[in-house]
């Protein structure tokens, strides 16, 4: 199957010395949900920031690699062209217009219609799947709930009518249940609209039971890859990213054991 | 009690002029959150173009002020492209101080072109004083007060229902979320310029039409600050409220404690409100969710 979004070799480096990605290479194939999982500072969000062009906003840059969506050569296009043709980030911490309402959201998402399709009259297809959107359309939207709000961030993405959304975090800051909601709606919208995602998560026990495949970053590169299910069943991420083995509790002894295979890893 | 009444229903009116004025600083604080002092040149700016298609190419007032406010959008659309975006991502402090810059540039060079001496504009607005009851305003007074309305109301409701409006304020919420949505943020941050220069322009006519006409016209427009700063530096509602209130304020001000106060009295509420409120009667505190 041909892959929505593929990257290649993509070494980003922050205000022309610090290298963050190294490397990396990942693609996400159509109608597929793809996992990117790793530890703080792995890089996760600089390698969405690397596919959507937000880096320059932050001194950042693309200095090896390409990024190619659609099969098209994107590396380095301006952001707002590459949401208009289709590859809609819903950036860590929702990052709405927090002064603007619910509807005024959707309305400015509109925006990455950019002429692919006519901006919908009303947004009856959100409210769909989020109805608790609805009844708070007219509400200022930097007073819904933390869940809410993660609801309107993917709102915005359906408006859009992406070929690929690009998740930072969904997770982020939400109560359990929330997040399970959350991931059920992210799931139901893969199937019922195809589109193809990348999920960046640290809680990777959602992000695994969720996704079709998942990459492991570590320090800016790719260490592991594989099926979802197979991931999740792997020792070593089991110790790493599953929160320990069977057997409950570990002695303290076995920490450095968890050194060592984290170096074995590498 | 009649005397109250007609001073306050005359520096209401008179209050709609500044809050037209302000309304120029309040769309680029918005929009871009600078501060643009070359605001009140502008105003000028606009209102020597209006003198020269008016009165050197003898054409109609209104074919004048529709090449005035179409002049002064493309002079905001230049000035954002060329002087702002080349300061884009330096300090705020070095971006203000070019507008400052360009304030005296521009007044300078209104000097060169049309010279230091008094002009005057035709009558826009009738002179003709209007009785509501008994009470006394003067014509200039009171149409400038409805246009000034029907101006910001104009704008107001554009911010609110359409979809470029709702983009404007998308962009002046926050420029990486509006990227991230798909909206070309240079060329909304241009249009935004454009916008405060229009009304500006638009200002300016209407401002030298009552007044009179020099280099130093702009000089007026940081008299509104009081206004800016009570009202919020990025409310509309703020602006009209606060033109409203400082109008009143110096009208009442000269008529029971004499025209020396009269300039002083807005500053004295500036002090007031920032006290209590320091973001003005209606700007934006940031919304935290904690």
């Amino acid at each position: 199957m041909a892959n929505a979004l593929e990257v290649t070799a993509l070494d980003v480096v922050y205000q022309g010395t610090l290298q963050v990605l190294r490397g990396l290479s990942l693609a996400v194939p159509e109608g597929k949900i793809v996992a990117l999982l790793g530890s703080n500072g792995a890089g996760k969000t600089t390698t969405l920031k690397a596919i959507t062009g937000l880096l320059p906003l932050e001194n950042g840059e693309i200095s090896g690699g390409r990024v190619a969506f659609d099969g098209a050569d994107t590396t380095g296009l301006a952001p707002h062209t590459l949401t208009r043709r289709g590859l809609f980030h819903v950036r860590e911490g929702r990052q709405l217009f927090t002064d603007m309402t619910v509807e005024e959201n959707l309305v400015a998402a509109c925006n990455a219609l950019g002429g692919r399709h006519a901006a919908p009259r009303d947004f009856d297809e959100v409210y769909a799947f989020f109805p608790r959107l609805k009844e708070r359309a007219r509400q200022i939207c930097g007073y819904l709930s933390g869940g809410e709000q993660q609801m309107l961030a993917i709102g915005r993405a359906l408006v859009a009518r992406p070929r690929v959304i690009l998740f930072d975090e969904p997770s982020l800051g939400l109560a359990p249940k929330i997040v399970a909601e959350i991931f059920a709606i992210i799931r139901q919208i893969n199937q019922s609209t195809g589109v193809a995602m990348l999920v960046v998560e640290q809680n990777a026990r959602v992000a695994l039971a969720n996704a079709d495949y998942a990459y492991i970053l570590e320090s800016g590169s790719i260490m592991l890859e594989g099926n979802a299910a197979e991931l999740a069943g792997n020792q070593d991420v089991k110790n790493f990213y599953l929160g320990g083995a069977e057997g409950g509790r570990k002695s303290f002894r076995d920490v450095k054991h968890y050194r060592q295979a984290k170096r074995w890893l590498n | 009690m009649n005397l109250f009444i007609e001073y306050s229903m005359v520096g209401i009116a008179s209050g709609g002029m500044y809050a037209l004025m302000a309304l120029g600083f309040v769309l680029v604080f918005k929009g871009t959150g600078v501060f643009n002092f070359a605001q009140g040149e502008l105003m000028m700016l606009g209102a020597y173009i209006f003198l020269s298609v008016n009165q050197l190419a003898g054409l109609h007032w209104s074919i004048a002020l529709l090449a005035t406010v179409l002049f002064a959008l493309l002079t905001g659309v230049l000035i954002e492209r060329t002087v702002l975006r080349a300061l884009a991502g330096q300090p705020l402090l070095s971006i203000v101080m070019a507008t400052v810059g360009l304030g005296l540039v521009l007044k300078g060079a209104a000097g060169l072109i049309w010279g230091q001496e008094q002009r005057t504009l035709p009558e826009l607005v009738p002179r003709k004083p209007i009785f509501i009851g008994d009470i006394l305003i003067p014509g200039a007074v009171f149409w400038s007060f409805v246009i000034s309305m029907a101006v910001i109301a104009a704008c107001l409701l554009y911010f609110r229902f359409t979809r470029g409006g709702v983009t404007m304020r998308a962009a002046a919420s926050s420029q990486v979320n509006a990227y991230a949505v798909g909206i070309n943020v240079p060329v909304i941050s241009a249009l935004t310029w454009g916008l405060a220069a229009a009304a500006g322009g638009f200002a300016g006519v209407l401002l030298a039409a009552i007044n009179n006409l020099t280099p130093h016209l702009g000089d007026l427009a940081l008299s509104v600050l009081a206004v800016l700063i009570v009202g919020g530096l990025d409310s509309l509602a703020g602006v009209i409220v606060g033109g409203l209130i400082i109008g009143w304020l110096q009208s009442m001000t000269g008529a029971y404690l004499g025209g020396q106060y009269r300039e002083i009295m807005p500053f004295i509420v500036v002090l007031a409100v920032l006290l209590v409120r320091p973001h003005g009667l209606f700007g934006r505190k940031e919304i935290e969710r904690i």
